[in-house]
């Protein structure tokens, strides 16, 4: 099997050195090196030349940053395979560069086999996702826009008999307090069926409670 | 008739000079008979209101009166007045009038006319009559209307430069004897006048003493005002501009090499070495480990990195995510409305508002959720963070317990406020607290991720 040829991008110079050494020192997966960037234009120039399977990419750079880098080489070099590289441990940075085309995101904290099987994974053509950041995505998916009709009947069927109560109050403007006043329940109660209500819809959005309320026949069109 | 005015008067627009009418102006004047009136107006209002107070027709004498036009004018504007009163000299000749009136007005006025052959319809008929007479009549006669015009603008004359000297000199006016006659009455009227005119300028010059003072203070105050938020507002974003570059500086440094530093402890701990060595290896990697996450943890305490690369809605819900997993409490962001970008200053500050909002939930609420909205108005944005918790009686803001020991809220509503926003606490014990910020959207807002 050829080797994976890795271009390396870190403004960080030790880190670069340290990672090219361990790359070319570990035995169980085939890696070579082809070359080092140690910013985001220069990792957009190498990359078009020397044109190497695997990019891996640091975040914060003087000059051209990882996400530029990895938006510009989507458009110049669309079978490279991005491996993000960076100690940004949030989930909102992995979500953004995979969105901007990014095909793995892993930590600095990571620990060596954690790199090779990331780096594996995004060689053969699949995505690396930091796990504890995977974990924070799935926790708080990004509502993908409107759903459909049928999908609004299905999500509503899932809400309890009082998380409807509880909607139909919110949908016709009510507050929190007002809501708990009205139903004779505890605060906490509201704010429970509220949140519930709104994860289980994947709505997080006034207006767009409204217009559920609407579609599902709560409220009566406006 | 000049007693009656109960307000001091305030200012005098005086005419003295005799006027001298061109008589051949007018067809049918001729003659050199002056006829003499004493004309005495007072303003109220814009308009001439007053009553005859000595004039040649006896039938108009004390009779009310109401004259505008050029009279009026010259006494605003306190000029001599030199021209024709349209209703003597338009239609019906008639005779030359002395006006007083009430005052109702604090700027009343006085004129005192020497008019010139205005009037001239009966000294015309006379000189008609004494022509028939005999022209030996005419010179007694002249000499007789003569004395009684220097009877009459004598006292007039040095009433007026009595008077003219009390405005110059602003010493009280002293009035010449004249007698008990219809001048000597005015004389005295006019001395009591200019006294009390005298008293009331000292007392309104004593108010605007006072009033001035005051402006001069309030100012004062306005600007230390200003001065303070604009030296809070500089304070406070140096200490954001250093806080941003204390993090970077962290995060592309010393966050760095430790990673860098674990990396190589793990490469070394690949080599083939004794057991013990190998143990003494990976305690080092953990530790290095552990510094990292620390340093990790305080340079996003001391900024956020989110909010400067990917703005403000991403870092409020980063930091709630982190707040609400390291608290256990149950956090919901809420976007409404048509998302705006927000210019640095304003998601700087309103996220530092969130932050302190999030941290007193933490400490003191007891809550089990906590319901963050933003939402995006036409040309404002307002941040609600509201929590199911316990609840508290919200001190005056600004009290001197409140300032004691408590800086979240008001440290809150300083910022708000360097934001030309409202922060509203709503808050009773035992019923939740909801904090209510309001910002402009400044016009032109980018947002800037660096
Ligand atoms: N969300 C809340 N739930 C319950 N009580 C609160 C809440 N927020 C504030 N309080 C009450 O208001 C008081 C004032 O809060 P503030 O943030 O001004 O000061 P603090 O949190 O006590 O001290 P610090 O200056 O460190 O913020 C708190 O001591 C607490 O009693
Ligand atoms: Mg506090």
């Amino acid at each position: 099997m050829n080797p994976i040829r890795v271009l390396l991008a870190d403004d960080h110079t030790v880190l670069r050195l340290g990672l090219r050494a361990f790359l070319e020192e570990q035995t169980s997966l085939a890696v070579r090196v082809v070359g080092e960037a140690s910013g985001g234009q220069e990792a957009v120039a190498l990359a078009q030349s020397l044109h190497p399977d695997v990019l891996m990419l640091d975040l914060s750079m003087p000059g051209m940053g990882g996400l530029e880098a990895t938006i510009e080489l989507r458009r110049l070099e669309p079978r490279l395979r991005i491996l993000i590289l960076t100690q940004h441990a949030e989930a909102i940075y992995m979500r953004r560069l995979l969105e901007a085309g990014a095909n793995g995101y892993l930590l600095k904290s990571a620990r060596g086999d954690e790199l090779l099987c990331a780096l594996r994974a995004v060689a053969e053509g699949g995505t690396y996702m930091e796990p504890t950041l995977a974990g924070q995505l799935m926790a708080h998916p990004e509502h993908s826009g409107d759903d459909t009709a049928t999908s609004a009947e299905e999500a509503y069927a899932r809400l309890t008999q009082r998380e409807r109560q509880v909607l139909k109050l919110i949908a016709e403007g009510m507050s929190n307090k007002e809501i708990a006043s009205a139903l004779d329940v505890a605060l906490k109660t509201v704010m429970t069926h509220r949140v519930n209500l709104m994860d289980k819809l994947d709505i997080h959005n006034h207006a767009r409670l409204v217009q559920f309320s609407i579609k599902v026949g709560l409220l009566p069109m406006a | 008739m000049l007693g009656r005015n109960k307000d001091p008067p305030c200012s005098v627009a005086l005419m003295p000079e005799p006027m001298h009418l061109p008589l051949g102006r007018r067809p049918g004047l001729r003659g050199s008979l002056y006829h003499r009136a004493l004309l005495f107006a007072l303003l109220g209002g814009g308009c001439l209101v007053g009553a005859v107070l000595a004039s040649t027709h006896s039938a108009e004498l004390f009779a009310a009166s109401q004259r505008d036009s050029t009279l009026c004018r010259a006494i605003a504007e306190r000029r001599p007045m030199d021209s024709l009163c349209p209703t003597c000299h338009g239609t019906t000749a008639s005779a030359g009038h002395a006006f007083a009136g009430p005052v109702q007005t604090p700027l009343p006025a006085l004129a005192a006319r020497e008019a010139k052959a205005e009037s001239l319809q009966p000294e015309i008929g006379l000189q008609r009559h004494m022509a028939t007479v005999g022209a030996a009549f005419v010179p007694l006669f002249l000499i007789f209307v003569g004395l009684s015009v220097r009877s009459v603008v004598r006292p007039v004359v040095r009433l007026t430069r009595a008077v003219r000297e009390a405005e110059a000199t602003g010493l009280p006016l002293q009035v010449p004897e004249f007698g008990a006659d219809e001048v000597g009455e005015l004389a005295h009227a006019l001395s009591r006048w200019h006294a009390r005119r005298l008293e009331s300028l000292a007392e309104t010059a004593q108010h605007r003493a006072a009033l001035d003072r005051e402006v001069i203070l309030h100012e004062q105050e306005l600007s230390i005002e200003q001065q303070r938020r604009a030296l809070l507002r500089r304070v406070l974003s140096a200490q954001e501009e250093e806080r941003r570059r204390i993090a970077r500086d962290l995060h592309d440094t010393v966050a760095q090499d430790l990673a860098a530093l674990r990396l190589e402890i793990e490469r070394l701990s690949r080599q083939p070495m004794a057991p013990a060595i190998a143990a003494r290896l990976r305690t080092l990697e953990e530790q290095t480990q552990a510094m990292h996450a620390t340093a990790r943890r305080i340079l996003l305490d001391l900024r956020p990195l989110v909010l400067d690369d990917m703005g403000f809605l991403p870092a409020l819900q980063w930091h709630l995510e982190r707040v609400a997993r390291e608290q256990s409490i149950r956090g919901q962001l809420c976007v409404d409305g048509d998302e705006a970008p927000l210019d640095r200053e304003t998601s700087v500050t309103l996220f530092r508002i969130f932050q302190e909002a999030l941290q007193n939930v933490v400490r003191h609420a007891s809550a089990d959720h906590v319901l963050v909205t933003v939402a995006f108005g036409k040309d404002s944005v307002a941040l609600t963070v509201e929590d199911d918790g316990v609840g508290f009686a919200p001190e005056e803001p600004g009290s001197a317990r409140a300032l004691q020991q408590h800086l979240g809220l008001c440290g809150m509503r300083e910022r708000a406020q360097l934001l030309c926003g409202t922060l509203e606490i709503d808050a009773k014990p035992g019923q939740g607290t909801t904090i209510h910020v309001v910002a402009p959207l400044s016009q032109d807002a980018k947002e800037s991720p660096s």
